[in-house]
């Protein structure tokens, strides 16, 4: 994996996913199969400016640097991965609408504060992405399975199954049933299912499975729970995606 | 880079960041440029179940610490009674944060500063020893956290009134095996940050933490200073004030109208020696540490210390929970309109969050005050004081040790503007 040059670059975010790729080299450097870091904020001084093989791109942009740095790392890169979330759909601070943003700014800072930032958006918004690795935090076996195939020339393969297919393998019990509402049979699978497996039912970090079916979670969800909380619920990582963009314009 | 103007970034710090030096003035100025994410709007409307999911999500370095200030919040709201098994699962939690966050720092941070490394990356081809300490201690902190709560980054398994998983016995008595073995990392780590030479810089400062019966307590109800000040949490907003800047989105707290200092530094200084567990008093002995530790470039040392101390931390409420190790899981509740605060003890210092709900549960105000931004205004006040002590050492020196001196606050930029 050694002549592969590698970049991470993060924008606004928590840094959680960076922090997911940091335990898995050590993971794989303690393997021995370690790969050549040539940018990494976090963790460097004087990084290189390019030309990189592949470049993971966590956060969304928000200050017009971001937007800078999304243009220069697709003009550096072969391949543009969005790391997590933040980077595929906006993540959770691009719930917030976009209209409101002004007054919730005020209502934080206070009337004489100048924002300088913009509405959160998915880093595809701004440049061409050629794999969206999403997840709040991503999936470290997900990473691994990626560098696997990116590394090696191949081509990385989306997943295409929802959470549900995951946690039924781990013979969980369905929290759909025990909660009334579980957003695992609309949500892409490649967590592993991690959250029901400890107890916890899917927000849907993961965003909308291929083909889900939006309308008939509203509809099933919605006997058991209140309809502003389930979407409140929905909206939180599935706003910005493209099925449930869809499904909303459709539905008017 | 020129010395006259005074941009420059800052890297190697969580988030964005970024130091202006005026030479001119001889001023140095902070100024913070993360957008606004503005959490504390995100979650108006949205059920007290979700707040400990959403609010994790404002740091990766630390969300442990603001998914249990978010659950201290709501079960303060809402009067809810946790018993000892869940209380020290918590605390194991809480203490296992510290660790992994401040080894993340002072390996992988901080420490490139003092070997001449370029970066924490190149850690295991330069100094391969060292690398096995980091990692070896990394993996137990993010083993333990992954064990208690599901997941290294972003815990999963603890909830309002408790827990929605808890690990099995065997699972607990390896883990506290593991921490164990990991002491002798720990007091590696004292032993090397010891030995460093730090920078010139002797300013004393007031100190915030939380204690609980007179004792600094990471899950304490009581806000302490080294000024002789006790009152509890609810009262955060009178102790504290958080001033809006121009030029930086994140905010700078002040207590009394001056600027004071939490964290590491605050909670080591605040603690009798007879304090801290025993091995991490036999190390303040063996390595002659000196403390009140009044240079804030040896908050590195402070966090080394806690290293071990948050270990011995955690093995001790791991012991007590197979003690107490109870079937319950969860502790009952009733919803209605109330307002709670709820404040840990995060890596980088006291941590608070604020939620009033209405009658179904649901947010209608929130405030949150993180640690960084309520170190910021000593930080600047730490560089300016910097500068006076250290007229005679060269320009270009200045602005590395000024650097470090940001690196050592260890500041959070992506939980100051959350």
């Amino acid at each position: 994996m050694k002549e592969i040059k590698v970049a991470i670059f993060d924008l606004t975010d928590c840094e959680g996913c960076e922090l997911q790729f940091l335990a898995l080299r050590e993971e794989l450097a303690a393997k021995g199969k370690d790969f050549q870091l040539a940018n990494w904020r976090l963790l460097s001084n004087g990084a290189s400016t390019g030309p990189f093989d592949i470049t993971f791109i966590e956060g969304s942009p928000i200050t017009d640097d971001d937007v800078v740095a999304v243009k220069k790392a697709r003009a550096a890169s072969k391949t543009i991965v969005a790391l997590g979330s933040c980077a595929t759909f906006g993540g959770l601070q691009a719930a917030l609408p976009e209209s409101r943003r002004a007054l919730n700014i005020q209502k934080v800072y206070g009337e004489k504060y100048k924002a300088t930032s913009r509405s959160p958006k998915n880093i595809s918004y701004y440049i061409d992405v050629d794999i969206n690795l999403p997840g709040c935090p991503i999936d470290k076996n997900e990473l691994e399975r990626l560098l696997a195939a990116v590394t090696s020339g191949k081509k990385y393969k989306e997943i295409k199954y929802p959470v549900c297919l995951e946690c039924k393998a781990r013979n969980n019990t369905c929290l759909f049933l025990e909660d009334g509402f579980c957003l695992g049979p609309i949500t892409k699978g490649g967590c592993g299912a991690i959250c029901p497996t400890n107890g916890l039912r899917c927000y849907g970090c993961f965003g909308p499975v291929e083909g889900a079916n939006i309308e008939a979670m509203e509809n099933v969800a919605g006997k058991y729970t209140d309809k502003k909380y389930l979407k409140d619920n929905l909206e939180l990582y599935f706003k910005n995606a493209e099925e449930y963009k869809d499904y909303i314009t459709k539905r008017k | 880079m020129s010395h006259n103007t005074a941009h420059h970034y800052i890297t190697k710090i969580e988030g964005h960041g970024r130091l202006k030096y005026d030479t001119k003035e001889g001023l140095v100025k902070i100024e913070i440029d993360e957008g606004e994410r503005l959490f504390e709007r995100l979650v108006i409307g949205k059920s007290y179940k979700d707040l400990p999911f959403i609010t994790a999500r404002i740091c990766g370095v630390c969300p442990t610490a603001h998914t249990f200030a978010s659950i201290d919040a709501i079960e303060n709201a809402f009067e809810v009674l946790p018993n000892d098994s869940i209380k020290n699962l918590r605390k194991a939690l809480v203490a296992a944060q510290i660790v992994q966050s401040h080894i993340l720092h002072l390996y992988f941070l901080a420490l490139p500063d003092f070997l001449g490394v370029k970066s924490g990356i190149e850690l295991h081809e330069k100094d391969p020893r060292i690398f096995e300490i980091a990692s070896s201690l990394k993996g137990t902190a993010d083993k333990i956290i992954e064990v208690l709560g599901g997941r290294a980054i972003h815990p999963i398994t603890p909830t309002v009134g408790g827990f929605t998983k808890t690990p099995k016995r065997e699972e607990v008595e390896k883990l506290i095996v593991r921490v164990r073995g990991a002491f002798r990392l720990a007091q590696e780590t004292i032993d090397l940050f010891s030995g460093f030479r730090y920078p010139y810089l002797n300013r004393k400062t007031t100190y915030l933490a939380l204690a609980e019966n007179g004792f600094i307590d990471i899950l304490g109800d009581t806000i302490v200073s080294s000024n002789g000040l006790e009152k509890d949490i609810s009262n955060y907003q009178y102790i504290i004030s958080e001033k809006i800047r121009t030029g930086s989105t994140a905010k700078f707290a002040e207590h009394n109208k001056k600027g004071f200092m939490v964290g590491a530094i605050a909670r080591v200084n605040m603690m009798e020696l007879t304090d801290f567990h025993p091995k991490t008093q036999a190390a303040i002995n063996e390595f002659k540490i000196k403390i009140p530790i009044t240079n804030s470039f040896k908050n590195n040392l402070a966090q080394a210390l806690e290293v071990l101390n948050y270990l011995e931390e955690v093995e001790m409420f791991l012991v007590a929970y197979l003690e107490s190790r109870s079937e319950r899981l969860n502790v009952g509740y009733q919803v209605g309109p109330a307002v709670g605060v709820g404040a840990i003890e995060a890596p980088r210092g006291t941590l608070y969050h604020m939620y009033k709900f209405d009658k179904n549960g649901l947010v209608t105000d929130c405030d949150i005050v993180t640690p960084t931004v309520q170190n910021l205004t000593n930080l600047e006040d730490d560089a300016n004081e910097y500068l006076r002590q250290n007229k005679s050492v060269t320009i270009p020196r200045r602005e590395r040790e000024l650097e470090m001196l940001v690196r050592a606050y260890d500041p959070c930029i992506t939980c100051s503007v959350h």
